[in-house]
């Protein structure tokens, strides 16, 4: 009985009738949000998105949470972009390009590096990572780093979804279903059973 | 005025670095009598004034170095610079003393004692060998530094009752005066100073009068000012050479931290430091290592310079390892605020460092919209970190742009169908860059791709919608 008051405290299980603990930054879209414990991106959590390649929507998607998290004095770091980010895509989106830096590891072992370093620090309001491996163990590192400091963490895995779990909050695949349509489809989220895809509608498509 | 004394015994010798469990000696710099020893050397029986053969008889694994007296000269300087942060007059007494004058600093500090006592705290936890004396005069406190007399800041009253019972061999006289002294059977100072003064000066010598009358204050001593120079340079000498860079790192972070030192009390900060290592046989390496951040803390000097380290390889064993920092920036913007968001701002530079510390320079890029019409100009990702990023145009055209760009457009077939368009982009011909691109967007490969066609009709794929 004390391990579930506790579990209770902590937010871990999720209650119906009762509104959730978790910190969350909303996404800008009502649909996603309702389907996101907490009712957005949550802080302090890892989100893994999976799509089959780059250009899928995947950051039309964060830009709304982008927009807000740069009005903080704190940096956005992208670790391992596949290409390069257009400032002035970003800027008509209404982030402030001024918070956001760009590091291109090396290999793999840079790049896991230079999450945790810039989750860790403090002075992140988001990390943006896309490894090119996946281990469980390092997702780990990166949710207790990013729960640490309150940050938030969207990792592109550049492997296929693992379905035998992660450490992560919030697993999603994303795919483009048509010019203005995102499907997304829920793995796990904490709180909450998996769903069945559904769509996005994005107002503009940068 | 109060005068603190610091003496250095064995300093030569222990600044390049003899190991104490080994005989050491000090070479003069001309001769082949010993200057100095350490305490492992005077238990083998050796004396300083020796000449080197007999040395070498009673003691075969004695190491000798020979005295250089400019390095003397830079390593007392040293001690000056690390003692300014106690008191801003301080004089050199080469070669191994330096006077501070401390009455002024006792409100700072609470009182001279405990001045004396953080000071000889933070010399122990150097592992130096210090002796120190405080007096009313400045020669007072050199003659209770040499002998030892205290073990502790004791009054003036003391302190002369003591310097009055001292023997004529404690005074660090000339020896041909000690000599004099004895024929007349004066053994004390209390006894010499019975004499009268005339007397002394005429049938002495007019130096020992003079020297008396500095020791009891009735004369002041000219002291030269140590003035610091706003450089910073720090060396250590390797007696067996390092030949792993990790070897390095140990006496690196004692001169960062003289240099954190050094930076915080003149209120500046660096971003780049430079060392310089020395081989035997080869030129030496010069590693210059720089921050996207003017910096000055202990910690976060050491975690820059050790990630850089990483990166590098010795090209041979290093003999000589040399810190030097000449360009300084000052430090106001960087003082800890009590508004947090401008603390924030303060911190963020200590990620940009730590991330290009570890990753190279190249590496980490910032963002920066600019007003060009060329997609590909358009953001810049600019090294240069430090600079205030320019304010965005506020015209921007309201047309779409991707929010990926590829690096360089590639070619693609012609799409099958094209939305949107075209857009024209003429620019570039002011750099004899010119392009003039028609932009449409289109589906590729089930992507939304941002393409051009180029004056060639050429299908070029120069982004993605994402």
């Amino acid at each position: 009985m004390k391990t579930l008051q506790h579990m209770l405290q902590q937010g871990q299980v999720w209650q119906a009738e009762r509104p959730s603990l978790i910190e969350s930054v909303s996404s800008g879209y009502p649909a996603l949000d309702e389907t996101l414990p907490g009712g957005g991106w949550n802080l302090g959590a890892v989100h893994e998105l999976y799509s089959h390649a780059p250009g899928q929507g995947e950051l039309s998607l964060l830009l709304p949470a982008l927009a807000q998290l740069s009005q903080q004095p704190r940096w956005i770091v992208w670790v391992g972009a596949p290409w390069m980010p257009n400032a002035t895509a970003l800027a008509m989106a209404g982030v402030n390009c001024e918070r956001i830096l760009l590091v291109h590891p090396k290999d793999y072992q840079q790049a896991m590096w230079s999450m945790e370093e810039a989750l860790r620090s403090g002075h992140c309001s988001a990390v943006l990572g896309w490894p090119t491996q996946w281990h469980k163990a390092h997702i780990r590192r990166l949710q207790i780093a990013a729960a640490e400091q309150q940050a938030l963490c969207w990792l592109w895995p550049q492997t296929p979804l693992d379905v035998s779990g992660s450490p992560a909050a919030i697993r999603l695949g994303v795919r483009r279903a048509s010019h203005q349509q995102v499907e997304i489809e829920c793995f796990k989220r904490r709180g909450g059973w998996p769903l069945a895809p559904f769509c996005i509608e994005l107002p503009q498509v940068h | 005025m109060r005068w603190l004394y610091l003496y250095f015994p064995q300093l030569y010798l222990h600044s390049c670095g003899a190991d104490p469990q080994q005989p050491h000696a000090l070479l003069a710099a001309r001769g082949e009598h010993l200057l100095d020893i350490n305490s492992c050397a005077r238990q083998q029986g050796l004396e300083s004034g020796m000449p080197l053969a007999t040395a070498w008889c009673l003691c075969p694994t004695l190491q000798v170095q020979r005295l250089q007296p400019e390095r003397q000269q830079h390593w007392l300087q040293q001690r000056a610079l690390w003692a300014y942060q106690y008191s801003a007059h301080i004089s050199l007494d080469p070669p191994e003393g330096l006077w501070l004058e401390v009455a002024s600093m006792a409100k700072l500090f609470g009182s001279v004692t405990q001045l004396w006592q953080r000071l000889t705290d933070e010399a122990s936890s150097m592992n130096w060998l210090l002796h120190s004396g405080v007096a009313a005069t400045p020669l007072q406190a050199k003659l209770a530094a040499y002998n030892a007399w205290f073990s502790q800041p004791t009054t003036e009253h003391d302190v002369w009752q003591r310097c009055l019972q001292a023997s004529i061999t404690e005074l660090l006289l000339p020896d041909e005066q000690q000599l004099q002294l004895q024929r007349l059977g004066i053994r004390t100072l209390q006894q010499l100073l019975r004499l009268p003064a005339a007397d002394i000066a005429s049938r002495l010598s007019p130096e020992l009068l003079r020297y008396l009358q500095q020791l009891q204050g009735r004369q002041t001593m000219t002291l030269e000012r140590f003035k610091p120079p706003l450089i910073f340079q720090d060396e250590v000498l390797f007696i067996s050479e390092v030949e792993h860079r990790n070897g390095l790192l140990f006496p690196l972070t004692r001169m960062l931290a003289s240099l954190s030192g050094f930076l915080w009390q003149r209120q500046l900060a660096t971003r780049s430091v430079h060392v310089h290592l020395s081989h035997r046989h080869q030129a030496s390496s010069h590693w210059p290592i720089e921050f996207a951040h003017a910096e000055y803390r202990q910690a976060e000097l050491l975690f820059l310079c050790r990630h850089q380290l990483e990166q590098r390889q010795l090209s041979a064993p290093v003999t000589q390892l040399s810190l030097r920092v000449e360009q300084f920036v000052a430090l106001h913007n960087q003082q800890p605020s009590l508004h947090p968001e401008a603390q924030q701002n303060a911190d963020q530079h200590l990620l940009l460092n730590r991330l290009q510390a570890k990753l190279g320079p190249h590496q980490v890029r910032r963002l920066h919209p600019d007003g060009d019409a060329r997609p590909e100009y358009a953001s810049c990702q600019p090294r240069q970190c430090d600079a205030g990023l320019a304010p965005l145009p506020n015209q921007y055209r309201r047309s779409l742009r991707p929010l990926w760009l590829l690096p360089q457009p590639l070619p693609c077939p012609t799409p099958p169908q094209c939305e949107h368009g075209p857009e024209r982009i003429s620019a570039g011909w002011w750099q004899h860059q010119s392009v003039r691109r028609d932009y449409y967007h289109a589906w590729l490969n089930g992507r939304y791709a941002w393409v051009f066609r180029d004056d060639q009709q050429q299908w070029f794929v120069h982004g993605y919608f994402s």
